[in-house]
């Protein structure tokens, strides 16, 4: 049973590592772009079979080493960057050896390539998913109120950290910043995920110029169900901090299990994002669409996807000057990565990174 | 409506963005009072400089086809269903079609044969029953 938590993170990962080939679009195996017509080729799926062996063996390795070791967390931490490290340099070799196979092929030679968009996507947007976000709002609001409220009938003294038995050992004078420290972190938290919710909303529509009808409806249900799940863990994260600042006020006094469930409840919003996106897959590729929408081999164009190989540095991250977008889907993984050469984009990496560091130094 | 643009051709981006734009509003697959994205929100969707959409949109404004609002953003402002363009315009006009011809003619195609390939293209786009899961609800 002690194991668990440590060993949990590392099957975990291992298993969306070695999923990872199924879950990209066709057109960009191991970060690779691709003709349509090549994706049977024999080199990729060769190379992800062997990706596949490294992955589940790299994770049988570290999951047997922390079993054999006992489960110390410091090890779990090393194990999980070890298992990262490993699938990253395995997507590597995967991706230089497509992209060996396909320079030295010509596989972009003679055709058309081109970029394409559907411009009803922004004429005639998904509307926001604003049932989705109420909850969180409204809890957050909540929070406030009560805090308000209750702050004139705190004690001196905060409890801050409980024993074994539940009974607290360790107390804080009660400030502003100690009462509702957690609250302005809770509000910030459900603004973010609000707002990450409308740029999800509005990302990159990387459409497939092989079936751009398609792919258009395939990126409404990708960002639709992704922008819904991100609230959905807007609303799980409002729950956990409702209930944190509650139990901090002393307006409820739960047990230590009930406590113990605190931070599973947002665990369980990361699962549904994860399980939504794996199902609708990155950009909707794995959505079926029936063929009466206007699909189908009949209404396929000539031109195939452009070349953007270049953009894409190590096949990870993105990087193009010309691009005004900030948010663009990700290419070997599920979800959104940053445009680098947006400086809105390290200025959001530095806040993220800056934010927990001032959080500790002001405490 | 769908675009599509060769980004490595030899047609400038912005000319070939400007020429689908028309071309979509020949068909009918955009009509008047229907908005175009945003400059920055259609450069993102293609991965293309915000220019080069602005030169585009410019390029439609000083023809007459799209009106550019601070507000509204930019808006189909003539169709076919618009009555006929200015005399200036029709001049204008018949000096590139002049042009276009000369290349049929001056390649060997014959004047029969390059009236009916003409012709082809103009029932196209009078013919374009768009298709209406492409137009959105943005046609009011």
């Amino acid at each position: 049973m002690t194991v668990f938590p440590t060993l949990f993170p590392i099957l975990l990962i291992g298993l969306i590592a070695w999923m990872m080939p199924a879950l990209v679009p066709r057109s960009v195996p191991f970060g690779v772009r691709i003709p349509g017509a090549r994706a049977q080729e024999p080199v990729i799926a060769q190379q992800r079979r062997l990706y596949r062996y490294g992955v589940a063996a790299i994770s049988l390795v570290v999951a047997s080493v922390v079993l054999a070791t006992g489960s110390r967390p410091a090890l779990g931490g090393l194990g999980v960057a070890a298992e990262l490290a490993g699938a990253v340099a395995l997507f590597q070799v995967a991706r230089r050896r497509i992209m060996a196979v396909k320079q030295h092929e010509h596989w972009f030679g003679g055709l058309r390539q081109v970029v394409v968009t559907d411009t009803s996507l922004r004429t005639d947007p998904e509307p926001y998913p604003w049932r989705w976000a109420v909850p969180s709002i409204v809890l957050t609001a909540a929070t406030v109120v009560i805090g308000i409220l209750r702050y004139p009938h705190l004690p001196a003294r905060l409890a801050i950290h409980f024993d074994a038995a539940s009974q607290a050992d360790r107390y804080a004078p009660v400030s502003l910043v100690w009462a509702f420290g957690p609250v302005v972190a809770q509000v910030l938290g459900t603004a973010l995920f609000a707002g990450l919710a409308a740029l999800v909303l509005r990302s990159k529509a990387q459409l497939d110029a092989e079936d751009p009808q398609t792919a258009a409806v395939r990126h409404r249900r990708f960002v639709s169900s992704g922008a819904r799940a991100l609230l959905l863990l807007a609303t799980c994260l409002s729950v956990t901090s409702l209930l944190t600042s509650l139990t901090a006020w002393q307006i409820v006094n739960l047990a230590r299990p009930a406590r113990a469930l605190f931070p599973v409840i947002p665990l369980l919003g990361v699962v549904v994002l994860v399980a939504v996106l794996v199902r609708v897959g990155q950009n909707g590729s794995r959505l079926r669409i029936r063929a009466s929408r206007g699909s189908g081999s009949a209404r396929r164009t000539s031109a195939v996807n452009r070349d953007d190989d270049r953009y894409w540095r190590l096949g990870l991250l993105y990087f193009n000057r010309d691009d005004p977008s900030l948010l663009v889907p990700h290419r070997f993984w599920l979800g959104w990565t940053l445009n680098l050469a947006r400086p809105a984009a390290w200025a959001i990496i530095a806040a993220t990174l800056g934010a927990p560091l001032i959080t500790a130094l002001i405490r | 409506m769908l675009l599509s643009l060769e980004v490595d051709g030899a047609v400038p981006l912005y000319q070939q963005l400007r020429d689908r734009i028309v071309e979509a509003i020949a068909s009918g697959a955009l009509r008047r009072g229907d908005s175009l994205p945003a400059t920055r929100q259609l450069a993102a969707d293609l991965g293309i400089n915000m220019h080069t959409v602005n030169k585009a949109y410019d390029l439609l404004r000083q023809e007459g086809l799209i009106r550019l609002g601070r507000r509204t953003g930019a808006v189909v402002s003539r169709d076919a269903a618009s009555g006929p363009p200015a005399a200036a315009e029709i001049a204008q006009w018949e000096q590139r079609a002049r042009t276009l011809l000369a290349e049929a003619v001056a390649k060997g195609l014959s004047p029969q044969e390059t009236l009916r390939r003409c012709q082809t293209i103009l029932d196209d786009f009078t013919a374009g029953s768009p298709d209406p899961a492409l137009l959105g609800e943005s046609a009011s």
